[in-house]
């Protein structure tokens, strides 16, 4: 990528204004992605991303500038004008940039270059087959594969210089169901730190078969009812409520500037007793997880929430100035474009001591939220909102039939609170983050779990 | 190496190698943020990047190679990946590169007044911030005021003959703030895109988002069922844009369109006209041609709620058998892409749709519309905020609601349309819209 030599003059010369702290982010990012649908290659497409990101702190005030003009006349003109933001006395700061000792885990077993494309749009094809055998009833199945190769290099005045090399790979498969004029899709993705083995020890077809069927049997749904009501939320995927209805509000980027309703509450009940909570950027090969963070910092096991009590925010170096506390190593960027800032990684809730044949049991009249879909939260207010892809009723502690169209909203504080039951079957989900700094891999997860007295809302 | 030069490498180093169609997409980017909070500049972002795209076509196939690395090296690789990904795939449909050579309109975008020039950006956030709270002792933070202004350039030349270029210059600025009362918080943001006067006035937009967010304050809840419902204008805009899609041609293929065989059939209510405007004077997205080079034209889409045309590229055109709409992505995607998409203006008033309604729900934001939507089915269930109408009133703030039910229905089921149309950056614009009684939940 940089030379040593050139990084540490752009550095002095981001610094020359009176900055107390200057960055240098390098990316380079090569990507592939494949889309087929019914037996047809329908795309392919593939790109290369190089650029640069200075980043410059004035106390607690920044100047982020970035280009892809990588010649050394203009990374250093890029950081002269970014130093024209700063308007303070010069600092005397020395540095020497020395390697980050770096623990490289998630090393990938087959290089996406071992295979060819059209080897790779054939798998894609095989696996889209069983999906259109499954059931007469699904008239399209379309699959989505993409992989990047993402090298970094961060350098910054505190003498950190640090490269790393991350391969993710995914895999989305959709199907379309059609009776008469009723349309229904479903989808499912899975997605890690994985050269070309992410298909391997996975049962394609099985993945294949039970999209199929959900969109079969979403045909046969009946509108999902409105009103108050127990939820059952299920393992993995339905971590994107903790996601949402918690772990925005611990991000020092709202925190920091007293935009959350989590802000103060260190050392308090936040949530029922029952609720314990990580954010993990170092478990092997998940989607959400990282070696070094994109301002230099090591990826860290951080326990959020335990027995439900506040244990710790996320915090990245600006918003840790305002704070008074050290990053701890969860800042990240979509790419270059963006300055970084406090993310989740693979966030999650720890096991309890409930099974799911228990909690559903339990439930009188409720609704069982099977596979979310898309959600989003006001920090400030603690309001926040998901879909739910793929429910059924509980009636009598027993599920009974499929429901579609619900939507989850309610405010964080209470629903932390009213989580009565948590399952022993605790795994990890594929999911995107999207917040200032762009969108990122993050992982959802958690056991079963119940809320309590949730509103939902529906076509009913 | 200067780009220009790089994309003339790139032209020549194509046809050396034999390539009979092809074309660069060339775009520069310049922006500048600001971002202001505690009365001070917080944040200073600017950059400069370059980007291309590389399209060949072979067979009935066009391949792409997006490159942000302008640098003669990289010419071999991005030669090879076009074509490999062009090789591989093997659509039945056609898919085209555009070279007639056409007339092009002479077209008005949407552009700061003259008046930027001169605006002080910095000391205009930290006037913003201060009127904000000058306006109400409630205001609890101005969480942020922002600005940011861009130019982007772009161009397009292809084997075919095609060179057509555009300029484009853009900035928009506001204000995110919350305000407390008896424990309750609530938030509003406002913004402006300095293409007017009043939008240079910190107090008046200051002013604006306080009294929506007072507004929000002591919320109370109603029972879930049915209700009449009013969508405040930018709110229906903001939902027009979630809607696009059904009147894209692409979207048939894709199983995401039910509108096919609906062509000059009845769509929508008989009040509704719909139109794709690239030539609308001072839109935010008004162009004098598409992303695949093709001129723009003025579609009407629904005209009195009967389905005039769907948006077509090149490629959906040839498939249908008619003419280009010009709503081409370009790049190589196989997508429709939209521009001043809006509902057309009826009679009434705000307050004449409110007083007609009588009794209803009027809605004024939709939130988390990221999920809670089937493009295939239509169904959607989102979260939104919004107020109960009471005698023909704007009454209560309601406790966060859903809202759920079926674009194809929604359409049908508009009953009044005002005469209050307005745009939101994205180019989707509408009046207030009212329709039949939708299902709400409320927290």
């Amino acid at each position: 990528m940089l030379d040593k030599n050139l990084v540490a003059e752009i550095l002095n010369e981001a610094l020359s204004t009176g900055g107390d702290y200057a960055e240098i982010f390098v990316e380079n990012i090569l990507a592939n992605s494949l889309f087929t649908s019914n037996g047809k290659i329908k795309n392919s497409s593939s790109g290369l991303s190089y650029g640069a990101g200075i980043r410059i702190f004035d106390g607690v005030n920044f100047v982020y500038a970035y280009t892809n003009l990588m010649d050394r006349e203009n990374l250093l003109k890029t950081a002269k004008k970014a130093a024209l933001g700063v308007k303070s006395s010069k600092k005397d700061i020395t540095f020497d940039l020395r390697d980050l000792e770096l623990e490289r885990k998630h090393q990938i077993l087959k290089p996406f270059n071992t295979k060819s494309k059209k080897e790779k749009a054939d798998l894609m094809l095989k696996i889209s087959e069983y999906a259109l055998n499954a059931s007469p009833l699904v008239c399209k199945a379309d699959a989505n594969y993409q992989e990047t190769t993402r090298h970094t290099l961060l350098a910054n005045s505190l003498g950190v210089w640090t490269e790393d090399t991350i391969a993710r790979s995914r895999f989305h498969l959709a199907s379309i169901a059609q009776k008469d004029n009723v349309i229904e899709k479903a989808a499912d993705i899975f997605g890690g730190l994985y050269g070309l083995e992410l298909f391997e020890g996975r049962n394609m077809q099985e993945f294949a078969e039970n999209v199929a069927a959900d969109s079969v049997s979403r045909l046969s749904a009946e509108f999902c009812p409105s009103g108050k009501m127990d939820a059952v939320i299920a393992n993995g995927m339905g971590g994107i409520i903790f996601h949402e209805a918690c772990g925005h509000s611990l991000e020092a980027t709202s925190v920091a500037i007293n935009a959350s309703v989590m802000c103060g509450k260190l050392g308090q009940q936040i949530a029922s007793p029952l609720v314990t909570a990580y954010d993990d950027a170092t478990i092997d090969h998940a989607w959400g997880s990282i070696n070094v963070d994109d301002e230099g910092v090591k990826g860290q096991r951080k326990l959020l929430i335990e027995n439900g009590i506040l244990k710790s925010y996320m915090v990245d170096r600006l918003n840790g100035r305002r704070m008074g506390m050290e990053p701890n190593g969860c800042s990240r960027r979509q790419n270059y474009t963006f300055a970084p800032t406090s993310r989740m990684s693979n966030t999650f809730i720890a096991n309890g001591k409930s099974t799911h044949d228990e909690i559903i049991a339990n439930t009188e009249k409720g609704i069982y939220a099977v596979r979310m879909g898309g959600g989003s939260v006001k920090t400030m207010t603690g309001d926040f909102n998901f879909s739910v892809d793929k429910a059924f009723l509980i009636e009598k502690g027993k599920i009974t039939k499929q429901v579609k169209g619900a939507k989850l909203i309610g405010s964080e504080l209470e629903v932390l609170q009213n989580i009565d039951m948590v399952g022993n079957n605790m795994c990890l989900a594929y999911g995107t983050c999207s917040s200032i700094s762009g969108i990122v891999p993050v992982s959802f997860g958690q056991p079963t779990i119940r809320v309590r007295n949730i509103t939902v809302g529906g076509q009913k | 190496m200067q780009a220009q030069e790089f994309i003339e490498k790139l032209y020549q180093a194509s046809l050396a190698q034999g390539i009979k169609q092809f074309q660069i997409d060339y775009s520069q980017n310049e922006k500048l943020s600001l971002k202001a909070m505690d009365g001070k500049v917080e944040k200073r972002s600017f950059n400069n990047t370059q980007h291309l795209d590389f399209s060949v076509k072979e067979d009935k196939n066009i391949g792409s190679f997006s490159c942000g690395e302008l640098e003669e090296k990289n010419i071999p690789l991005i030669i090879k990946e076009a074509k490999e990904n062009a090789l591989l795939m093997n659509n039945e449909e056609e898919n085209f590169f555009f070279g007639e050579k056409r007339k092009y309109p002479v077209v008005k975008r949407n552009t700061p007044i003259k008046e930027y020039e001169a605006l002080d950006k910095e000391q205009f956030l930290l006037d913003l911030e201060k009127a904000a709270y000058a306006q109400d002792k409630r205001v609890k933070k101005v969480i942020f005021c922002f600005m940011d202004e861009g130019k982007y350039q772009g161009a397009i030349r292809n084997s075919l003959g095609l060179d057509v270029n555009e300029r484009i210059a853009w900035a928009y600025g506001g204000i995110y703030l919350s305000v407390e009362e008896n424990g309750i918080i609530k938030t509003a943001s406002e913004f402006v895109t300095f293409d007017k006067e009043e939008d240079y006035n910190p107090e008046f937009i200051a002013q604006k988002a306080v009294e929506k967010a007072l507004k929000k304050l002591n919320p109370i809840s109603i029972p879930s069922g049915k209700y009449k419902i009013v969508f405040e204008n930018d709110c229906f805009a903001e939902f027009l844009q979630k809607m696009q899609h059904l009147f894209a041609a692409s979207s048939v293929g894709e199983k995401q369109s039910k509108l096919r065989d609906k062509l000059m059939q009845k769509v929508a209510a008989d009040s509704v006209t719909l139109f794709d405007n690239p030539l609308l004077e001072n839109g935010y997205r008004t162009r004098a041609f598409d992303g695949e080079g093709y001129p723009s034209q003025t579609n009407v889409i629904i005209k009195n709620g009967v389905l005039q045309t769907l948006l077509h590229n090149l490629r959906t055109a040839h498939k249908f058998g008619v003419e280009p709409t010009g709503n081409g992505i370009g790049s190589g995607s196989r997508g429709v892409s939209f521009s001043n998409f809006y509902i057309e203006n009826g009679n009434l008033s705000n307050d004449e749709i409110l007083q007609q309604t009588k009794d209803g729900i009027y809605i004024t934001n939709l939130i988390g519309t990221n999920g809670g939507y089937s493009r295939v089915s239509g169904d959607f269930s989102f979260g939104a905020e919004g107020f109960l109408i009471k005698n023909g009133k704007i009454d209560n703030a309601l406790n966060p609601l859903t809202i759920s039910g079926n674009v194809y229905e929604l359409w049908q089921d508009i009953e009044l349309i005002g005469n209050d149309i307005k745009f939101i950056p994205n180019g989707c614009g509408s009046p207030t819209i009212a329709v039949k009684p939708m299902q709400i939940s409320c927290n």
